[in-house]
């Protein structure tokens, strides 16, 4: 119990160093972040934070230990503290108003719905819970390319590097695993997080997944909340991202990358989004921020990173930066069409030109499977009947960069060996779930947009004698 | 005399401007899904089963203690009835004579064939009064991995009395398979109703692959797509109905009905994981983390990682790590680490014995051609020579050794 105990500090040290960094370096012209910001984005950041300062320990060659690992998150929690006392705000903004949630306004049936939801989410959070608490590391990844490294950082106190199966038995590398290249933040959060319990402890280490989840649920609330939404849609927005399965599937059983790096990826574009409408820098840091540092988490996280710097061309330049764009991604198209003749590798995908029709296998895991309830169905419904909004604000921003993604993602599909992995379903539901949690917020500003046409349309015309239609002869 | 002026109102009603909201939001979205659904429901069956939907006829069933393996190898448990092979011909037969019953108005048989895969197919067999020496046949469809199907209403042989049943399996089986019981229908709408809800509730629990698809295949009618005709259904229905009644459209509708659907799939999935933790506590609440590997899928590689773990030194060696299976190699090279293991979970050769030095330690899994000589100290592997090697632990025939 006491190693539980200690395991959850160990989720709660980062989040809270994160989130309380994140409410002191916020400009101050721009006021205090909502306590609901600072929560979702305090979990990654505060992660980052850990993984860099035990990158540094470890170049220093400091063993890591509890003390040596949790100083620098507290010491900069009890600093985000200090300055958060000192430092007066200048102005409160809409951010400050504690009753960013809104169930209160809400009437007493949509008081019980908003409750019903969250109560049904949590169901579903404490179900995830126990399976990750009971169930040692299960799925291929978890043990066979990210906790190896872990376990190995972990039972020596320090980082050392993995090689290929050749270099250990040449004894140029001492280890090794399926994908001895991965990044390093995902193993190292599990080694800080078996140093919180006490020992090597498969289940524990995993705990963290859960509060990705929680933090992707709660920024993607408050963004959606920003974005002019009611509590209710707010909350029925949230219980739809929260509640697709194959995002659940990643918290019941964690231990692969994707969760993480789709909730990197998605609380980036949420920030990016607001950004778009607000203009406020501390958004753009957030968003630039996190895409950044992604590739820490995986190797896609180049791509989407990627993507996120051309989608700020129509934000900045409006119809010119749709130009832009497009040209840039004409040229793009081309140059990967004519050096596709040449089977480059693009993180470790072969490209060629040949196409694989795949197309069957992608719309039975879409449309057919379990994966992902209706999403599938929904967004490309909200995007025909909203088509004539896509290239404005305020969904320019987002419309550029999910285009980009899932036209690299068809690409890869269609063009690579990876056809194989879609026919197979072995890693087509991860590469998209890396994009789902900014799918469902770009479906939900779609729905408002939606909401309002709807609401703007013929006004009530009370039909009067003078308009009545004449009466049958 | 055609009445003009009925068409002038008609147009005049229908151009009338745009009235109120109609009923309130929610009781719209519900009628509108709750008719959707109907709609939905009743056009599935429409293009799936053939009328009569409804029938006095009562399903009849039996279970394998009636049944006989006139063909083919296996035996008769308390679970059913295995067929371990087929016979010299490639065939199996099991058969059942049941009371004789008049065919008309029974349109389906099943048989429960558990373990079937693609590897076998099968036939049903009948006897009739009309020609008792003759036996008719019609070819099954599988269903699933735990059915094969007859649709027999449109045989011209399926008249009568039915006196004898058979199944034919045809194919060598992967694995043993199980049949458990026979079900000759009428197949009503209900009954087809009953099975795609079964179908719909039937728990999978966690696999490996889950984490890459939640299903890596369909039931005959998925739920998802049936969710999304409902939706565009009800969502269609209530454009109509408000065109037509004058309404203002209103987007709480629209959000409603597909709210609705979207708690339609989720309810399924979330009983699904009620079912899931459910097992998932038998097997693991209240274990130490010692138990709940021992309860685990791979329970057994866990258990002899333990055990070479302690013949290892404890200072980290370098092992070479060796199993048929690339995830048992790859899950045993885990559960000995921080030892520096060697091992690929694609491929998994072993390498060259001159790659080996004295002092590294080989710990094998499950592995075919490994050979100790104990007489001799002497360790050979695949079409090697052999090289000195100390054994260090045999248990179960897998093998800690360390070489010379």
């Amino acid at each position: 119990m006491s190693a539980l105990l200690f395991a959850v500090l160990g989720v709660a040290l980062p989040w809270a160093c994160g989130g309380l960094m994140l409410a002191a370096a916020w400009p101050s012209a721009q006021g205090r972040p909502s306590w609901q910001l600072s929560a979702a984005y305090g979990f990654p950041l505060g992660m980052i934070t850990l993984v860099l300062w035990m990158s540094l320990l470890a170049a220093a060659g400091v063993p890591f230990s509890v003390w040596a690992v949790g100083s620098a998150p507290s010491t900069l929690g009890l600093l985000a503290v200090y300055v958060l006392r000192t430092r007066r705000t200048q102005e409160a903004n809409a951010d400050l108003a504690p009753e960013r949630l809104g169930w209160q306004a809400l009437p007493r049936w949509g008081q019980v719905l908003w409750w019903a939801l969250l109560a049904l989410l949590l169901l579903r959070g404490a179900q995830f819970l126990m399976e990750l608490l009971w169930r040692p590391s299960f799925g291929w990844d978890a043990w066979a390319h990210w906790a190896t490294k872990a376990k190995v950082w972990y039972s020596l106190g320090t980082i050392v590097p993995f090689g290929s199966a050749a270099e250990v038995l040449a004894d140029t590398a001492a280890y090794t695993d399926s994908n001895p290249g991965y990044p390093r933040a995902i193993p190292l959060l599990q080694v800080w997080m078996a140093l919180c319990a006490g020992q090597w402890d498969d289940t524990l280490i995993n705990l963290p997944w859960l509060a990705f989840a929680l933090a992707l649920g709660l920024g993607f609330y408050e963004q959606v909340r920003a974005a002019g939404a009611g509590p209710l849609f707010a909350m029925a927005a949230s219980y739809a991202l929260l509640s697709l399965p194959f995002l659940g599937v990643h918290v019941a059983l964690p231990g692969y990358a994707d969760l993480p790096l789709a909730v990197f990826i998605g609380l980036a574009s949420f920030a990016f989004w607001r950004w778009s409408m607000e203009r406020r820098s501390g958004q753009l840091i957030l968003a630039l921020f996190l895409a950044a540092s992604s590739p820490m988490i995986k190797t896609p996280g180049w791509i989407w990173l990627g993507l996120l710097l051309p989608a700020l061309l129509p934000v900045v330049l409006g119809v010119r930066g749709w130009k832009a764009l497009l040209g840039l991604g004409a040229a793009g198209a081309t140059a990967l069409f004519l050096m596709a003749h040449y089977h480059p590798r693009l993180l470790g995908y072969e490209l060629h030109t040949n196409f694989h029709p795949v197309g069957q296998a992608l719309l039975e895991t879409t449309l057919v499977f379990s994966n992902w309830h209706l999403l599938w169905l929904g967004a490309p419904l909200l995007v025909l009947v909203s088509w004539r909004d896509l290239l404005k604000p305020p969904v320019a921003a987002l419309t550029a960069y999910l285009g980009g993604g899932l036209a690299f993602l068809l690409v890869v599909f269609f063009f690579s060996n990876a056809a194989l992995w879609v026919a197979d379903f072995s890693t087509v539901n991860r590469a998209l779930l890396h994009l789902a949690p900014t799918l469902v917020f770009y479906c939900a500003l779609l729905a408002l947009g939606l909401r309002e046409r709807l609401r703007a349309a013929p006004a009530t015309v009370a039909p009067t004698t003078a308009e009545a239609p004449p009466a049958p002869q | 005399m055609v009445q003009y002026s009925r068409f002038d109102a008609l147009a005049a009603f229908l151009n009338r401007p745009v009235g109120s909201e109609g009923p309130q939001s929610w009781k719209l979205a519900l009628a509108c899904f709750g008719i959707a659904l109907l709609l939905c429901g009743l056009g599935f069956l429409a293009l799936t089963l053939p009328f009569p939907w409804t029938s006095d006829q009562a399903v009849r069933h039996w279970g394998a203690a009636e049944m006989t393996l006139s063909r083919g190898v296996g035996g008769r448990t308390e679970s059913g009835l295995i067929v371990r092979d087929t016979d010299a011909t490639g065939i199996a037969i099991i058969s059942l004579a049941p009371p004789p019953f008049r065919a008309q108005g029974y349109r389906q048989v099943t048989w429960t064939v558990e373990g079937s895969g693609p590897d076998v197919s099968a036939a049903l067999l009948w006897r009739n009064d009309y020609k008792p020496a003759a036996m008719h046949t019609t070819q099954m469809q599988p269903l699933g991995q735990d059915r094969f199907r007859a649709w027999v209403a449109d045989d011209r042989d399926w008249i009568g009395k039915v006196a004898g049943l058979a199944l034919v399996i045809k194919g060598k089986p992967a694995r043993p398979l199980r049949i458990t019981a026979i079900e000759v229908s009428p197949r009503t709408a209900g009954e087809a109703i009953r099975e795609h809800v079964h179908a719909w509730f039937k728990f999978e629990p966690w696999h490996g692959s889950s984490i890459n698809s939640i299903d890596a295949r369909a039931p005959a009618l998925p739920l998802p797509p049936f969710a999304g005709a409902v939706v565009l259904c009800g969502v269609l229905c209530y454009a109509v109905l408000a065109w037509f009644m004058r309404w203002r459209r209103q987007f709480t509708v629209y959000f409603g009905i597909f709210g609705l659907a979207w708690l339609m799939v989720d309810g399924r999935w979330q009983v699904s994981l009620i079912e899931q933790t459910r097992l998932s506590a038998a097997s693991f609440a209240n274990k130490s983390l010692d138990e709940k590997h021992l309860a685990a899928e791979d329970a057994p590689v866990y258990a002899f990682a333990a055990r070479a773990r302690e013949v290892l030194p404890k200072e980290p060696a370098r092992l070479i790590v060796t199993a048929e299976d690339g995830a048992l190699r790859g899950r045993l090279a885990y559960y000995l680490l921080p030892h520096r293991a060697f091992y690929e979970t694609r491929g998994g050769a072993m390498p060259h014995p001159s790659a080996l030095k004295s002092g590294d330690f080989v710990v094998a899994l499950f592995r075919r051609n490994f050979q100790f000589n104990p007489s001799e100290n002497l360790l050979k592997w695949d079409d090697y020579a052999p090289i000195a090697a100390e054994l260090l632990l045999l248990d179960q025939g897998n093998a800690v050794f360390r070489i010379k």
